[in-house]
C-alpha cells in the first residue's frame, strides 16, 4: 500500500504524537459545524450513555443517541410544572391533586442565539446544572456547537429554515415560552417539572 | 431555587454514577502479579470478567485477602451440584463530585450494584448469565410528558450478560454467543475510564456477539462479530472486533494488538490500538498501558482522528489484600484540533480484607480542555458471594 500524500501522513502522525501528551495540533477548528457531525461526534458519545439520554433511558424525555431523534429532542420538548391553584385555569393547565399541572413547550436550542440556548447554558454550567455531569465538554466542542447554532442550528445545511436574521425557533410561536411560566411550587419551593429540568437560565454571556 | 439546583445536581450525579453502576468485571491488575497469565484462570468467561471459578475462589480465600477464609460460594455453607455455579455482587457507594457547576459539590450514598450470576455447565457446553437492577434514575412521581420521548426500556431489571459457550478445555479453542463485551483492551473494572467509555465498552453497552478464539498461556486471540442490543435498547453498534495478546519475558509481560470496526447510528468507527503490561517482580509493580487511534466517520461529513489512551501502574504492597493503582488518561476528540480533549488522573485503593469483601476508594481528577478541572471521589463497599 502506498501513501499518496506523505506530508499529510506526517502531519497526522505529528498530531497523533502530540495528542499522546495531551494537546491537539491545530489552533483552528476545521470540523464542520453541522448536525451530521456534531450529533455522532459530540452529543451521542457524551450524552447518550446507557442510563442518561440513551434510547433505553431517555432521561428527562431526551433521546440523544441518534441524529434525527436527538434533533427532535432539542427542539420539540415539553416542560411540565405544578403550580398553586388559581381561580382561572389557563388552557395549558389542568387540575391534579390539589395543584395545577401545566405544560408548555420548551426548545433547548434557539437558532442563531447560543446565549439564549439552554443547551449551551447547560454545557457551560451557566446558571444551570452543568452537563454532562460526569465529564463536561471541552471548550472546542462547545464552541463548535455554538457555531452550529449561530448558523441556524439546521438539521441539514440545505434546509431553508431555521435561518438567521429574524428567525425564531421551530414551533416557538405555537407554544408559550417556558421562561414565562412559573417554575416553583409556592408551597414547597421546589421545581416540580417533570420530563424537563426547569431551572431558569442565566442571561447570556460566557 | 437553591434547593432545586441542589436536587438537580444530586440527580445528575446519580445519573452519572448510579446509572453507570459497575458491572462485574475482572481485575486485570492480578494478571502476572499473582502468577496467572490468562483471565480465564480465575473467570469462567474466556475473556475474563463476571463469575469466578473454583481456582479464583480459592485464590480469593487463600492468597488475595488480608485475612484468609473460605472463598467458595456462601463461604462454603452450601454445596451446589457440580453443574451449577451461582454468585452475586452487592455494592454500596458513597460519591462526591464537583464539576464546577452551580450547587456543587454534590454528595450521594446509594446502592451501586445488585447482580446475580448463574452458570450451568454440561461437559464442554455452558450457559452463563448476569441479571440485576438497572441503574436508572427517575423520580417515581415524575412521569415524562407524553409529548416527550419515552424511554424504551422501562424495566429496571436487566441482564448485562447472557451467553452460551463451547469450550472443551480451559486452554484451546472456544466459541461463544450471546450478550457480553467483546474481549478488547485492558478491561479495567472502572467503566468511566476513557478506554472503555469512549470505545464502546461503557456500562450496559454490551453487544450481542458471536465470538471465537484460542487461549494459551503464552498467547491468546479473540475475534468477535457483534450486533446491536435489540432487547434492552442499549448500544446499536454492529461490526467486528479482534484482540490478540502475546506474553513474553517468562510470562511477566504482555503485548496486545486490537482492532474494531463498528457501524452506528450516523457514523462508522474504526479503532486500532495496542495494549502492554509488564510486571516488575522485585517491587511487585504492574505497569500497564493502552493506546488507540480512532477514526470517526460521520455520515456525509468530514471524518476525524481521535486518540484514546491510558498508562498506569499497580503496586501490591507487602500487606496482602491491598492494591494501589494510579493511572492517567487522555481522550483527544480531534487529533488535529486543540481544545477538544480531556485528561484524567485517577488513584485507587482496593482493600480485600476478607474473602468475598472489598473496600475501594477512588479519586479521579479530570481536566477538560479550556474548561473546568473537577474531582470525583467514590468509596465502595463490595460484597460478592
Amino acid at each position: 500500500m502506498t501513501n499518496q500524500n506523505p506530508r499529510a501522513f506526517c502531519s497526522t502522525l505529528c498530531c497523533f504524537v502530540a495528542s499522546l501528551i495531551g494537546i491537539g495540533c491545530g489552533e483552528t477548528d476545521a470540523r464542520p459545524p453541522q448536525w451530521a457531525f456534531i450529533a455522532p461526534a459530540i452529543i451521542a458519545p457524551n450524552c447518550a450513555t446507557a442510563s442518561c439520554h440513551s434510547k433505553g433511558a431517555a432521561e428527562s424525555g431526551l433521546d440523544l443517541s441518534e441524529p434525527d431523534v436527538a434533533y427532535h429532542s432539542l427542539f420539540a420538548q415539553t416542560a411540565q410544572f405544578r403550580i398553586p391553584v388559581s381561580p382561572t385555569v389557563p388552557p395549558e393547565c389542568k387540575l391534579d391533586k390539589g395543584a395545577m399541572v401545566c405544560r408548555t413547550g420548551r426548545v433547548l436550542v434557539v437558532p442563531c442565539s447560543p446565549d439564549q440556548s439552554r443547551l449551551v447554558n447547560m454545557l457551560r454550567g451557566r446558571g444551570a446544572q452543568r452537563m454532562p455531569p460526569d465529564r463536561p465538554l471541552p471548550i472546542g466542542d462547545i464552541e463548535l456547537i455554538e457555531r452550529w447554532i449561530l448558523q441556524g442550528a439546521k438539521q441539514n445545511p440545505s434546509d431553508l429554515t431555521p435561518s438567521c436574521g429574524g428567525a425564531v425557533a421551530p414551533d416557538a410561536g405555537a407554544r408559550p415560552s417556558v421562561d414565562a411560566a412559573p417554575t416553583v411550587d409556592a408551597r414547597s419551593g421546589a421545581v416540580v417539572d417533570t420530563g424537563m429540568t426547569a431551572v431558569q437560565d442565566a442571561p447570556g454571556g460566557s | 431555587m437553591r434547593s432545586n439546583f441542589h436536587r438537580l445536581a444530586v440527580l445528575g450525579l446519580f445519573a452519572a454514577i448510579v446509572g453507570h453502576a459497575q458491572s462485574a468485571q475482572a481485575y486485570p491488575q492480578w494478571q502476572f502479579s499473582t502468577g496467572t497469565t490468562r483471565c480465564n484462570q480465575c473467570h469462567y468467561a474466556p475473556g475474563g470478567g463476571g463469575l469466578i471459578n473454583d481456582y479464583g475462589r480459592d485464590a480469593d480465600g487463600d492468597d488475595l485477602s488480608t485475612w484468609q477464609g473460605d472463598g467458595s460460594f456462601l463461604h462454603g455453607a452450601a454445596t451446589l451440584p457440580s453443574f451449577v455455579k451461582l454468585g452475586a455482587d452487592l455494592r454500596l457507594a458513597l460519591a462526591a463530585q464537583d464539576n464546577g457547576g452551580p450547587e456543587q459539590p454534590a454528595f450521594a450514598v446509594f446502592p451501586m450494584q445488585l447482580d446475580g450470576h448463574i452458570r450451568l455447565a454440561f461437559e464442554a457446553f455452558s450457559f452463563q448469565a448476569i441479571g440485576g437492577v438497572r441503574g436508572q434514575v427517575r423520580r417515581t412521581d415524575a412521569p415524562i410528558p407524553s409529548e416527550n420521548i419515552q424511554p424504551e426500556n422501562s424495566s429496571r431489571i436487566v441482564s448485562r450478560e447472557h451467553w452460551v459457550s463451547w469450550q472443551p478445555e480451559a486452554r484451546g479453542y472456544y466459541a461463544r454467543a450471546g450478550r457480553f463485551f467483546a474481549p478488547f483492551g485492558l478491561r479495567l473494572a472502572e467503566h468511566l475510564v476513557y478506554v472503555r467509555r469512549d470505545l464502546g465498552f461503557n456500562t450496559l453497552q454490551e453487544t450481542y456477539n458471536v465470538s471465537a478464539g484460542y487461549l494459551e498461556n503464552q498467547w491468546e486471540a479473540h475475534v468477535t462479530v457483534f450486533g446491536p442490543d435489540f432487547l434492552q435498547a442499549g448500544t446499536r453498534e454492529a461490526g467486528v472486533a479482534a484482540y490478540g495478546e502475546y506474553r513474553l519475558l517468562d510470562e511477566t509481560a504482555a503485548v496486545g494488538l486490537q482492532t474494531k470496526y463498528a457501524l452506528d447510528a450516523g457514523f462508522d468507527r474504526f479503532i486500532g490500538g495496542a495494549v502492554g503490561k509488564l510486571h516488575i517482580e522485585p517491587v511487585n509493580v504492574l505497569l500497564m498501558g493502552e493506546a488507540n487511534y480512532v477514526r470517526l466517520i460521520p455520515d456525509g461529513v468530514t471524518a476525524v482522528g481521535q486518540f484514546v489512551g491510558l498508562v498506569g501502574a499497580s503496586w501490591f504492597p507487602p500487606v496482602r489484600g491491598i492494591i494501589l493503582t494510579g493511572w492517567v488518561e487522555r481522550l483527544q476528540g480531534d487529533i488535529a484540533t486543540a481544545d477538544t480533549g480531556s485528561s484524567a488522573a485517577t488513584a485507587s485503593l482496593s482493600w480485600f480484607p476478607y474473602p468475598h469483601t472489598e473496600i475501594q476508594a477512588v479519586d479521579r481528577v479530570q481536566g477538560v480542555d479550556g474548561a473546568v478541572t473537577f474531582n470525583t471521589f467514590l468509596l465502595q463497599l463490595h460484597y460478592f458471594m
